[in-house]
């Protein structure tokens, strides 16, 4: 099993912003999509991933909207909005400037 | 926060419950999934639900977390931590009492006074736009008097209205009172005499009918009319709207009311109970109201739109300057400076009293209502710190930080919102009874407006007290909220005894419980202070010798008109009215002068046959008495040589006179002054040296004036019947109760003139009580927050001093185990309790005396550094300390080692 690494709240936000721009999902199977595209190094337990969603809903990144899925569930999708989409390129942004910053640091190389 | 995500969190509010199931169901689908997933996995259904369960984590934990991520926690969630709060509190009754009581009282008396000051300083009449009133008035200033303000003639304030007219609007208004009655039962009114276009100036208009035209200001009118207040109409004529056209009596003269004005206004002496032009005033009260160039009556002018203060202060100024001596009745010597002012409503209302007792009154609530809010805060912090357990225990388990740290002050704000509620609640009632009356420091020529006398809440009050309590809410949870959000989980769990009240906090390090007590017992060493100068004031002008002997004698007013009897037929009229009560069973004696010992005197000038006539800055001023042949029978005071006056000295008879001990002293010392004549200048009946009276005899001194004035004894008596003017106070002797006697004089005073009516009746111990009313009001006041303060201060010391013995238990248990006495013990504890009260005292010394100064005026015969005071209330502050830290020393040494060694 991949180790698990520690999360920070704001990585979370971002990850999950990220996942959300493709396709609108639910919490479950938003957990298990961190899992498979991070190659199971990254596991979100509910604890994290739940308030997680309300949060980026309270802050209006997020939407959710309850579905009848295919086998006759109800699930609650959340879905970017345009504000999100906004907030995501700005992280993004934000992101890969501290890469680069801290792979100067880290290694001595120009950028 | 965005308005975005403000309105979406007010949303998640409204919504709340429909979220909670959005929420309750987004979770159990999740968990179904997982079983799903499980089951899938090969196991049985209830299988796969716990291992569901089991991955997913602290449900509870979780959903509160979501339940904060999301914001507000809804209505529904607020409800429960409202109840989980009063659950709380009911758990500490004591506690909840003890805080809710004392917001009360703070918050109460906080708004109590400043109601009292606000009617007396600053409370608006019930007039609209009552900014751009004025008061035009004339001011002399002279080296003798200081500034004396005075009213204007009428003459003059008809030419003061032409000249202003195009800046400001004026009418002129006097206090007058009469007799007043409808159809018999004649009672003695206040109400106003005023020009016709009074209520025009002051845009207030009749409920009822109209008010007076300009042309109805001459004394002959075909059917003089009266103007009505509001509660005079209720009373007289029940309301009924037929009593415009109706008649109403005043001063035994019949007139027509008009019209009656709305609820709640009495004119700008806020007492009228009608109104009567100046033309009619001429009839009823005073023939030369009119005519005179006496300076008494005030003007009350609007400015109009557009005008500033200055411009109109500059035309009456103009006015006044090209008036020049003819605004006052005798021309002020040289050396004395004349001038016009134009007051605001606000500067006419306050007294030189009102100026000085006011902020001295608001300090001392102030000061006992931060007292009351330190002691609260800290109640709360002990409350909140010993609580820091269970806070820790109820997080753990899945309460969530912030929602736990929120119902922990939700029960305590809930006690104080309604302590305060109590206390504003108290306040108007308190108010509204008149337990405090308002009008207590008198007034300048607007009298104090009580909040709540008139029907109907007073907005500003109620609105000082909402702010008081909020103000309450945040200087008292302040600290615990601080608190609460600094606890982290681990600190809680821990336990132990550290703390803002740990073992090491009671005694060196200054920590925030032990500033507010040093605070507490600082203010009450200052309240107690000012308390006792206060009481011992009122000690002293109690004890202070007034001379007459005042028990059973019965005083009151006879007011007839003075257009009814002028100072010609006024003795014969008196001399009447004298025979007829001394024919009433029960009657030693009766005198008549111009005002009752204590209550003040009439004064006049002086001048002594024979010696050259002084300076006009030098002539001296004398008490004025126009008495009855028994009035030193009556008061008690004894005759010291030659003779009182006796029937023989009437009309026709020699002029003569009798002097005190003091006048005797100071015009005439070392020498008789029997045999000498003296003489009172114009306006007296002994206007020049030939109607001079001759000094018959000496008694002794006596207090005509208000004791602290310190007025000196010069008292000149003279028989009322060789003068007197027909407005007299009358001084009856009794066997018996004065008052029982009320009804058979009355009758003898109406069978001499039945328009007559007995106003005030009262024994003379009343009127002196009265003269010391003010005096008494304060000490009762500052004494009473000084006993609040010393209890406050003492149950805060002892539940800090109790709390931090509580924390330190195991510390005790230790000492007495490795071998402390108990007696050390105690002196520890005791020891470091007291340092906070005696710290109180020094710091309460030092602001007590640096606030003396301010209070000065208000003692008497007492210094503001007073070391008899100072010591006793540093004793009484002590002592109340050492009561409140004995119990919890004596606690302490009774701390068994081992059950302390064993806790934990």
């Amino acid at each position: 099993m991949a180790p698990k690494t520690a999360l920070v709240q704001g990585t979370l936000d971002l990850i999950v912003l990220q996942l959300l721009s493709g396709e609108p999902t639910n919490g479950y199977d938003l957990a298990n999509r961190i899992r498979v595209v991070s190659r199971d190094a990254l596991r979100v337990n509910a604890g994290s991933l739940y308030p997680a969603l309300y949060r980026l809903e309270a802050r209006g990144w997020i939407t959710a909207s309850w579905h009848t899925t295919g086998n006759n569930r109800r699930a609650k999708v959340y879905a970017l909005t345009a504000a999100g989409r906004r907030q995501l390129a700005a992280d993004r942004r934000e992101w890969s400037r501290f890469a680069s910053v801290l792979s100067i640091i880290l290694d001595g190389r120009r950028p | 926060m965005t308005i975005r995500e403000i309105l979406r969190r007010l949303w998640a509010t409204i919504g709340a419950r429909s979220a909670e199931r959005d929420m309750q169901r987004e979770l159990r689908e999740h968990l179904e999934a997982a079983a799903a997933r499980f089951q899938a996995a090969g196991m049985t259904p209830a299988d796969a639900m716990t291992a569901a369960r089991h991955e997913f984590g602290n449900i509870g934990h979780i959903a509160e977390q979501m339940r904060d991520a999301r914001g507000f926690t809804g209505l529904a969630d607020l409800g429960r931590d409202v109840r989980h709060g009063l659950r709380t509190l009911a758990r500490a009754p004591a506690f909840t009492v003890v805080v809710t009581a004392t917001v009360a009282l703070g918050v109460g008396a906080l708004t109590t006074a400043f109601a009292i000051a606000y009617g007396a300083l600053w409370r608006q009449p019930p007039v609209p736009a009552a900014a751009t009133l004025r008061l035009p008035l004339v001011t002399i200033t002279s080296a003798r008097y200081g500034i004396e303000r005075m009213g204007w003639s009428y003459p003059n304030t008809r030419a003061l209205r032409s000249a202003v007219e195009p800046v400001m609007h004026t009418a002129s208004f006097t206090a007058a009172s009469a007799t007043v009655s409808r159809a018999g039962d004649p009672e003695f009114a206040p109400g106003e005499v005023v020009a016709p276009e009074y209520f025009d100036v002051l845009g207030v208009q009749p409920v009822l009918g109209r008010v007076f035209r300009q042309d109805e200001d001459g004394p002959g009118i075909a059917t003089p009319a009266v103007v009505l207040a509001h509660d005079e109409w209720r009373t007289r004529f029940a309301g009924d709207s037929a009593a415009v056209g109706a008649m109403y009596r005043v001063n035994g003269n019949e007139l027509s009311v008009i019209g009656v004005m709305p609820a709640g206004f009495r004119g700008l002496t806020n007492r009228a109970r009608f109104w009567i032009t100046t033309g009619m005033a001429t009839r009823l009260t005073y023939v030369g109201y009119q005519t005179t160039n006496q300076t008494f009556i005030s003007v009350v002018g609007r400015m109009r739109a557009g005008v500033s203060h200055e411009q109109a202060a500059d035309a009456v100024h103009r006015f006044g300057a090209a008036a020049g001596d003819a605004l006052f009745e005798d021309p002020p010597d040289g050396s004395a400076r004349t001038g016009t002012a134009l007051l605001t409503l606000n500067d006419a209302r306050a007294g030189r009293v009102a100026l000085k007792a006011a902020p001295a009154l608001l300090a001392a609530v102030t000061a006992l209502y931060l007292l009351a809010c330190a002691n609260v805060a800290n109640l709360m912090l002990g409350h909140t710190v010993s609580r820091r357990r269970e806070r820790a225990v109820r997080a753990a388990l899945g309460g969530g930080v912030r929602r736990v740290a929120w119902q922990s002050l939700v029960g305590s704000l809930a006690a104080v919102l309604a302590g305060g509620v109590l206390g504003v609640t108290g306040a108007a009632f308190v108010l509204r009874m008149q337990v405090i009356p308002a009008g207590i420091w008198g007034g300048g020529l607007i009298r104090s407006l009580a909040p709540f006398a008139d029907p109907g809440a007073d907005v500003t009050v109620v609105a000082f007290g909402t702010a008081v309590i909020a103000l309450t809410a945040l200087l008292v949870l302040w600290a615990p909220a601080v608190t609460v959000a600094r606890d982290s989980l681990a600190n809680g769990l821990r336990g132990g005894a550290r703390g803002a009240s740990g073992a090491a906090a009671t005694r060196r390090r200054p920590t925030l419980r032990g500033a507010l007590v040093v605070i507490e017992a600082t203010l009450a060493m200052m309240l107690l202070v000012g308390g006792g100068l206060l009481a011992t004031s009122f000690a002293r002008i109690r004890a202070t010798e007034v001379g007459v002997s005042r028990t059973n004698v019965l005083t009151f007013w006879i007011r007839p008109s003075e257009a009814r009897y002028p100072p010609n037929r006024a003795p014969a009229f008196v001399a009447r009215v004298v025979r007829e009560i001394e024919r009433v069973p029960g009657v030693e004696a009766v005198s008549v002068d111009g005002g009752a010992p204590v209550a003040g005197s009439a004064r006049g000038t002086m001048f002594i046959v024979g010696r050259p006539i002084p300076a006009p800055n030098d002539i001296p001023m004398v008490r004025r008495h126009y008495v009855a042949p028994n009035h030193f029978r009556v008061l008690g005071i004894s005759l010291l040589r030659g003779r009182g006056f006796t029937a023989l000295d009437d009309a026709g008879a020699p002029r003569v006179a009798v002097v005190s001990a003091s006048a005797a002293e100071r015009f005439w010392p070392g020498a008789d002054p029997i045999g000498q004549r003296i003489w009172f200048g114009p306006g007296s009946g002994y206007d020049t040296p030939d109607s001079a009276a001759t000094i018959v005899g000496i008694v002794s001194d006596a207090q005509y004036d208000p004791l602290d004035q310190r007025a000196s004894a010069t008292d000149i008596y003279t028989p009322f019947t060789q003068f007197t003017y027909v407005s007299r106070a009358v001084l009856v002797r009794t066997t018996g109760h004065p008052l029982a006697l009320v009804p058979a004089v009355r009758s003898a005073v109406q069978a001499v003139d039945p328009d007559v009516a007995l106003v005030e009746p009262r024994t003379l111990e009343d009127v002196i009580g009265n003269s010391w009313a003010r005096q008494r009001f304060d000490a009762q006041v500052f004494a009473t927050f000084a006993v609040l303060a010393l209890l406050l201060a003492a149950t805060g010391l002892y539940a800090v001093v109790a709390h931090g013995v509580a924390q330190r238990t195991r510390e005790m248990g230790i000492r007495a185990a490795l071998g402390a006495r108990r007696g050390a013990i105690f002196g520890l504890i005791f020891r470091d309790g007291m340092t906070f009260p005696a710290i109180g005292v020094a710091a309460g010394t030092v602001g007590a005396l640096a606030c003396g100064r301010a209070l000065q005026t208000l003692l008497y015969e007492v210094g503001p550094a007073d070391p008899l005071v100072l010591a006793g209330a540093a004793v009484l502050l002590l002592a109340a300390a050492a009561v409140a830290c004995v119990v919890p020393a004596r606690r302490a040494t009774r701390a068994d080692p081992m059950a302390a060694l064993r806790a934990e």
